[in-house]
């Protein structure tokens, strides 16, 4: 999960309707900015409004979520306005930087229905802490806890049971995650931690997941240390069963 | 020189929902060795890994797979050899039709992915 510094305490999302347009901040952890962007994409894919702005917090760019659309001059007015989707998803998706000096830059996807704009809020507030999670039902194999033991493998691992976590909450079907260790029989001395993922669905779509949770592995690596990279690369396997 | 990626045929011809275990577990072996040979090869002539011809080369071809950025093919190929060691080495579980099946279409996913890397 992002970790949040929150001005408030969390808010059910009853809360939310009674009290908007009440500006709440969240700090989200530049760490976990990348898994940010991904759950942007994901939301945009299922029909949110996901609002690429101009500019730059951090060398980062900026998403917000929303439920209508809004037009490229118009944003400071549908922020004073309020409107409730909006001013929910800023709640919830909202940055520190100054909201006056924002440029809009890129609009994806159009139309969502109600229902849609509400599931789309409600994963957002789930992803982002507010409320309860979709845990990932993991268990640990005997084999591995040795192996865990070396701090940067632990790391590691949990990078990527994170990412997955949030894949999980965004719709993958995954069943349950297990980290075991695997020893090659023909390589006996080299022994690598294994994430597990037993997913609900055919052998089509579970090896495009592989693909996917692969890909993702591939990208963690940008936040990683080149020691880290190493670890990952040599010391951890991801695999998928179905 | 003889080409690897036969060995899928064998597999292919030895897994099927009646056959008997004997049959799944020698396919689930070849499947694995058609792609793990075939991505030695590719590696090997692509610069990407240089062979020790030993046991360590099982490891190695899945860690340069994972150095040149394609973890989608080193954890499949991970996924396939960890069933290739059920396969041959654990007489204590069944080896099902849908192990052999599944490891099948790994395996020849894999020999795609390995013939098109570049």
């Amino acid at each position: 999960m992002p970790e949040l510094l929150l001005q408030d305490e969390p808010q059910t999302t009853a809360e939310w309707e009674e009290d908007l347009p009440s500006p709440k901040v969240a700090y989200i952890d530049t760490s976990k900015l990348l898994q940010y962007y991904r759950y942007a994409d994901y939301l945009a894919q299922h029909g949110a409004y996901v609002y690429k702005v101009g500019r730059e917090w951090e060398d980062f760019p900026e998403y917000i979520v929303g439920g209508e659309p809004i037009p490229e001059n118009q944003w400071t007015l549908v922020w004073s306005r309020g409107w409730p989707y909006h001013a929910q998803a800023i709640d919830i998706l909202g940055t520190a930087f100054d909201r006056s000096d924002i440029e809009l830059c890129e609009v994806k996807y159009a139309k969502p229905t109600e229902a849609m704009i509400t599931a789309v809020l409600s994963q957002t507030a789930e992803y982002l802490g507010y409320a309860l999670q979709k845990q990932l039902k993991l268990s640990i194999e005997p084999p591995a806890f040795k192996l865990l033991e070396n701090l940067t493998l632990a790391t590691v691992a949990q990078k990527v049971l994170d990412m997955i976590a949030i894949e999980k909450r965004g719709g993958m079907p995954i069943r349950s995650v297990s980290i075991t260790s695997f020893k090659d029989p023909e390589a006996a001395n080299f022994e690598e931690l294994v994430v597990k993922v037993c997913l609900d669905c055919d052998s089509d779509t579970a090896l495009r997941i592989w693909d996917d949770l692969s890909t993702n592995i591939e990208d963690l690596k940008r936040d990683l240390s080149s020691h880290e990279i190493k670890v990952l690369d040599e010391r951890l396997g991801l695999d998928c069963e179905w | 020189m003889f080409d690897p990626a036969n060995f899928c045929n064998l597999a292919l011809q030895l897994c099927s929902s009646g056959a008997n275990e004997t049959s799944l577990r020698t396919s689930i072996g070849r499947s694995y060795f058609s792609a793990f040979l075939s991505a030695r090869e590719r590696l090997d002539t692509l610069g990407y890994y240089h062979p020790k011809w030993g046991g360590e080369d099982h490891p190695g071809v899945r860690n340069a797979f994972g150095a040149i950025g394609r973890s989608d093919l080193k954890n499949k190929l991970l996924g396939l050899s960890r069933r290739r060691r059920t396969a041959d080495y654990n007489l204590n579980v069944t080896v099902t039709y849908s192990l052999a099946q599944g490891a099948l279409q790994i395996a020849n996913n894999l020999l795609a992915e390995v013939s098109s890397l570049n």
